[in-house]
């Protein structure tokens, strides 16, 4: 009786032990916060919030290297002290550009606003090792006093609102064939319905008058144009949508670009499936292909990298300049909308993207803007943070373009004109 | 009760009831004359199992409330057996067995009214090792209770997404060896497992009988890539037949 007693009391006590083992062998879910939505009242609950926020919406972890882990060990303490004891304003900037300093997300933007210094102080994460200034007017000035020009239309952007651009024919091969040229200072064109006629004018006299569905009746089509220059260099992109009629009315079939995805978890690498990237022929195009020259530089960004990447790899267009920027995903920057639709990319105050002030000026507040989608090529390699490398390559000369000599546009009307 | 300790809670439960079963096989055999039937044997059994399963895919998606995960329609599990029975009442059991363990996701866009759902059907090696307490003779009812380790095999998704540049279909298979895969997926499976089954006899060697069992597992299925992660994991309930050949 006694054995069989103290047997059962020693199995019990076993039982006990492995329920409270089954029962803690498995981790408790985290206690995450919204960072769309979350408010701050100090420098390091706005720390935490970006931190995290990052941590669970970057869509760039599987091609980045940083250290995030690391970077939130050693700055919480020093966005602690600055609760603490106080901070300057410089003190506060350049810690946050240290913190978010490296991110191959070249869109990646952050606007932080503190209710004790009450400026906007806006940061731009990514590595950049190279760049110069735009050099749109000094090209513009060049390019109208090129020998031979004729049909110059331009908007040169008076009403800011507006997409700057320009065409004109150059003397082609011969006497009687031109080169047509095209550039556009973004991709903001939109709606053509609802901008003045002024504005399209030089995409009229590309494309033609129905630029919105592709090139009809426009001059890039014409029997005496032999050859075509697209001039992106110095354009930071914009909606993705007027790739179709700007890009695709240049070539004869559909094109698929390559593959997005985006976050589908709170994981870094919690992803949908690969996507394929579709481009649909424009209503209106090119009857034959054309030779074409895409003109870059390291400030052609987003929808201007895409479309150099589609002129050449679809229409075989030859890249002259420099590498363009990096910034090769796209983004749904509207927080109020997207994110609640794909949890990726752009979080936090969206007043603070579209009217540059905070919601709550008393409280701390933050805006981060990155890409949504994770964009690669149909081999599945990545363009970001290293651009479209050019065929030829012509550095921007800030000297030569001041002496009235863009060096770019002439190497692209020599290879045009000479084959080499 | 969380489900993960509703089970865990059966589990010690079989603990805590198994010795006082022990007693009563071992008083219900002093209390008769001990026929050459109850003498300890020695016995190794073979077999086959299958039968189909539900996993429950255990992940909180905290405020990304537009998307939900619940079990999609029954896997399939099929498998091995093998057992030692020193004495009646005890088996031990290890198996080898293909599992199931998929699970159902909608991403709902209440306000857009958007639907994306999508299936993710994994397979699974899971190789269970059971303590079986038998009861009964000719029919006998079976306690079990042990661990399991496993290895994820394959991985399958198909369904819709929110696409923005084209189709939103797809089926495809989800590479587990890619380098993605490599860092996130944690391929190694282990657990608890556990159930009750009810088997005959017949002509002294042949068993056929039917189980239900559970896997809990306590391995994240991903690996710790990052602080911040939220764990993820799987509890299979399997409703299985076997036939065991006894030697």
């Amino acid at each position: 009786m006694t054995n069989r007693y103290f047997s059962i009391n020693k199995s019990m006590a076993l039982g006990l032990v492995l329920l409270l083992f089954a029962t803690s062998c498995r981790k408790e879910p985290l206690e995450i916060q919204n960072p769309n939505t979350r408010a701050c009242n100090s420098y390091s609950e706005q720390f935490e919030a970006i931190w995290q926020g990052i941590d669970h919406t970057y869509t760039l972890w599987s091609h980045d290297t940083i250290n995030w882990d690391a970077r939130y060990v050693k700055y919480k303490p020093i966005f602690e002290s600055f609760d603490q004891n106080g901070v300057d304003s410089a003190t506060y900037v350049n810690t946050w550009k240290e913190f978010t300093y490296g991110f191959i997300d070249h869109h990646m933007a952050i606007v932080l606003w503190n209710p004790v210094h009450k400026f906007l102080v806006g940061i731009s994460p990514s590595r950049n090792d190279y760049g110069h200034p735009s050099g749109y007017k000094e090209q513009v000035d060049a390019l109208k006093l090129q020998p031979g020009i004729s049909n110059l239309v331009e908007y040169n952007g008076s009403n800011s609102k507006y997409t700057k651009s320009i065409f004109c024919l150059l003397p082609g091969k011969t006497a009687d064939k031109h080169i047509a040229y095209l550039r556009f200072s973004d991709f903001e064109l939109g709606s053509t319905d609802s901008i003045p006629n002024e504005v399209l004018l030089p995409f009229k006299a590309f494309y033609g008058d129905s630029i919105g569905l592709g090139i009809l009746n426009g001059a890039a089509d014409r029997a005496d144009v032999e050859s075509i220059i697209i001039d992106l260099r110095a354009n930071p992109g914009g909606s993705i949508i007027n790739i179709n009629h700007l890009i695709l009315s240049l070539a004869q079939n559909p094109y698929h670009y390559g593959y997005s995805r985006y976050k589908e978890g709170l994981g870094r690498l919690d992803y949908t499936g690969w996507m394929p990237v579709q481009f649909p022929l424009p209503k209106y195009h090119l009857s034959s292909p054309k030779p074409i020259v895409v003109l870059a530089d390291i400030n052609s960004a987003s929808c201007a990298e895409m479309s150099t990447q589609i002129l050449r790899d679809a229409m075989g267009a030859t890249v002259i300049g420099e590498r363009t920027m990096g910034a090769t995903c796209s983004l749904l920057p509207s927080t109020d909308v997207a994110f609640d639709l794909f949890y990726s990319g752009c979080f936090g105050d969206y007043k603070i993207y579209k009217e540059k002030k905070p919601t709550h000026p008393d409280q701390f507040a933050y805006y981060v803007y990155s890409s949504t989608y994770d964009i690669v090529l149909k081999d599945y390699t990545s363009l970001e943070g290293k651009g479209v490398q050019p065929d030829i390559e012509v550095l921007f000369d800030l000297n030569s373009l001041n002496a009235g000599r863009d060096n770019q546009l002439d190497r692209a009307l020599q290879f045009l004109r000479t084959g080499n | 009760m969380k489900k993960q300790h509703l089970s865990a809670l059966l589990l010690a439960s079989f603990l805590l009831l198994m010795p006082l079963a022990l007693q009563a096989q071992e008083a219900a055999a002093t209390d008769q004359e001990a026929p050459a039937a109850t003498q300890p044997s020695k016995h190794f059994s073979f077999g086959v199992l299958g039968g189909l399963d539900r996993n429950y895919h255990i992940i909180d998606m905290s405020y990304m409330d537009a998307y939900s995960y619940t079990p999609f329609a029954p896997g399939k599990s099929y498998g091995l057996q093998l057992g030692y029975s020193p004495w009646k009442w005890l088996t031990f059991r290890l198996d080898g067995v293909m599992l199931d363990k998929n699970y159902y996701r909608d991403h709902t866009l209440t306000n857009y009214g958007g639907f994306y759902p999508d299936t993710t059907t994994n397979q699974y090696l899971n190789v269970p090792l059971v303590v079986m307490l038998n009861v009964g003779n000719t029919v006998r009812l079976h306690l079990f209770g042990g661990v399991y380790g496993g290895y994820w095999l394959s991985s399958h998704r198909k369904g819709r997404t929110m696409a923005v540049f084209g189709s939103p279909e797809y089926d495809v298979d989800v590479d587990l060896d890619s380098p993605l895969s490599q860092r996130r997926d944690n391929r190694k499976d282990f657990g608890y497992t556990y159930g009750a089954g009810l088997s005959a006899i017949f002509a002294k060697m042949i068993e056929l009988g039917v189980e239900i069992r559970w896997y809990y597992g306590i391995y994240d299925i991903q690996k710790e890539y990052m602080t911040n992660l939220n764990p993820r994991y799987n509890t299979t309930m399997v409703l299985q037949a076997g036939l065991n050949f006894w030697l």
